[in-house]
């Protein structure tokens, strides 16, 4: 039942992967011809130490470059409801149980995404972020603060923005292109435009904007550590505890996956 | 009380998108190693009746069971349905649909896959989208029967397909039915319902017209079909009669398709002096032909003029 999903979600994590490959082979050309590595690696010393990097912030990017291939992943049900249910809903399991499955089959390639996005900008970093006297000296790769839940909000990012699209489409007979191409923009513009004025006549608009937030994923990846001063942020200095940020983004998961269940249940063929 | 024999009960069943009524009070019936053909036009509400039964529509009234119980997924265990349309993953290959069946059926015969791929010689290593029509029907029919079902369910299972296979599709229908399999099945070819169904429904507008054993159908519906010197006259009484489903003249001769022995339509006739005269049984085209109504039979008359 899964095996149609797994082969899915197995090309798309393989493009992924060859993109990553690809993008690692061009900054490692342009580090050997241009000076850029040498450069990034000024800019991270202080006193001639290298400043550690907290492993969870290089998460952070890999979970955000991730959630590209849940985007692409969460069009699944609305594509099965376009001209597959004959195939797909005469197998012995439930609909729940068959939207669930495909579900979770893309969450565990979401997931395989996330590490190796994570692999990529490690190794970018052992190989390049190092001291002139070679490779992966001096390099400090340390946990940060609060580790496991911003680990887990890292790792949950992913998975709940593709649950809200899957669960804003699974109703919409082969129409989530429409989710898939908006979703991002919208996203952006509503973090974006949080920042609005708090005073005059902005007040009202700044107010809308900060309680849509509250439903916007990307508030959730914010984060601001004090140890490297990375940022992996959509809005600035605005960043929630871990601990709620995770809780979020988990509420959206189950959400988005109990809504795109709901859907499957009324699809017709 | 239930009778065991039935497999697949239809009761009153009806199904609407918005004003139209695809399928309006359908009640059929299909017994333990049966095979029930299907027929209509285009449009008459068979699909939508397949999707109904197997639960991919929902009926707004009506009932489905399956060996007097409701359609519950574990049922399609032992059920295989061939969709009219191709409902198969374009971009995935023959071979990945059978590794894909075979890991979502406990009852995948391995063995009878192979053996359907060589009798429908389609290349399993090709995507879907890169088969021929037929060739996805084949594939289809491969999947379906490869778990060697106890119920199947085919719509239009011959289309796209040549003679030969489509000559294959019997046979293996009748391979299952041999076994203990119930079948319910649709086709456009009539020849191919006569030859495979003993029992036959007929659809028109969404609603079942006419039923019954097939043999039974055609004992029970005749043609008196009378030549005359001239032009067939039109013979006073004959459109009127109950019994007279339809009445067609073409030049010289006259048809009438009768529902009883035809005796009382061919003495009616006989009193109008025809060259010659005589009774035949109706085959099912001529049996669906009467049953679809008027416009049907007018449009193939106007069709065989032109």
């Amino acid at each position: 039942m899964y095996y149609k999903e797994f082969l899915r979600a197995r090309n798309s994590v393989f493009i992924y992967t060859l993109v990553w490959a690809g993008l690692f082979l061009l900054t490692a050309i342009l580090s050997v011809w241009l000076p850029m590595g040498e450069e990034a690696h000024k800019a991270a010393h202080v006193g001639g130490n290298l400043i550690p990097q907290p492993w969870p912030n290089l998460l952070g990017f890999a979970a955000i470059a991730a959630s590209i291939v849940a985007t692409v992943l969460g069009s699944t049900l609305s594509q099965e409801a376009d001209g597959h249910l004959e195939f797909a809903l005469t197998k012995p399991a439930s609909r729940v149980a068959y939207a669930s499955v495909m579900i979770a089959v893309d969450f565990a390639a979401i997931i395989v995404a996330v590490f190796v996005g994570f692999a990529f900008v490690w190794l970018h970093y052992a190989i390049f972020h190092h001291t002139t006297t070679g490779c992966c000296q001096g390099y400090r790769l340390v946990a940060g603060p609060d580790p496991v839940f911003n680990t887990l909000r890292f790792l949950l990012f992913p998975l709940a923005w593709y649950a809200i699209i899957a669960g804003l489409s699974a109703g919409w007979r082969g129409k989530a292109g429409i989710v898939q191409g908006l979703i991002w923009p919208l996203a952006i513009a509503i973090a974006a435009l949080r920042e609005l004025p708090s005073t005059g006549g902005w007040q009202a608009w700044h107010d809308l904007f900060v309680a849509l937030n509250v439903f916007n994923p990307l508030m959730y990846v914010s984060y601001n550590d004090r140890v490297s001063e990375t940022t992996v942020q959509f809005a600035a200095g605005h960043a929630l505890p871990a601990i709620v940020s995770a809780a979020m983004l988990a509420l959206f998961m189950f959400a988005g996956w109990a809504s795109a269940a709901l859907q499957w249940r009324r699809a017709e063929a | 009380m239930m009778d065991t024999n039935v497999v697949i009960s239809v009761d009153k069943l009806s199904k609407r998108y918005g004003a139209t009524h695809a399928v309006d009070g359908v009640s059929f019936q299909v017994e333990r190693g049966s095979i029930f053909g299907l027929l209509g036009t285009n449009g008459a509400g068979k699909t939508t009746t397949f999707r109904a039964v197997l639960g991919l529509a929902f009926p707004q009234s009506g009932e489905v069971r399956f060996e007097g119980e409701p359609l519950r997924p574990a049922l399609f265990e032992r059920t295989a349905y061939v969709p009219e349309r191709c409902a198969l993953y374009g971009w995935m290959t023959g071979q990945d649909h059978l590794e894909l069946t075979k890991r979502s059926f406990r009852r995948f015969d391995a063995a009878r896959a192979r053996a359907l791929v060589d009798l429908f010689a389609f290349d399993e290593q090709k995507k879907v989208r890169q088969l021929s029509k037929g060739q996805q029907s084949a594939l289809a029919l491969t999947l379906a029967f490869s778990i060697r079902p106890d119920i199947l369910v085919l719509d239009e299972p011959s289309s796209g397909l040549d003679p030969v296979h489509q000559r294959h599709v019997l046979d293996l229908m009748f391979d299952a039915a041999a076994g203990g399999a119930t079948i319910l099945f649709s086709s456009h070819q009539i020849g191919q319902v006569e030859r495979a169904a003993d029992h036959v429904a007929i659809m028109h507008k969404g609603k079942i017209v006419l039923t019954g054993d097939v043999e039974a159908l055609r004992a029970g519906e005749k043609v008196v079909e009378a030549t005359f010197d001239s032009d067939a006259p039109i013979i006073a009484g004959l459109e009127g009669d109950p019994h007279v489903r339809r009445v067609e003249r073409h030049g010289r001769v006259l048809r009438a398709y009768v529902r009883n022995d035809g005796n009382g339509v061919a003495n009616l006739i006989g009193m109008a002096k025809p060259n010659s005269m005589r009774v035949l049984n109706q085959n099912l085209e001529d049996i669906f032909l009467a049953a679809v109504g008027d416009e049907s039979a007018a449009a193939l008359d106007a069709a065989r003029r032109s």
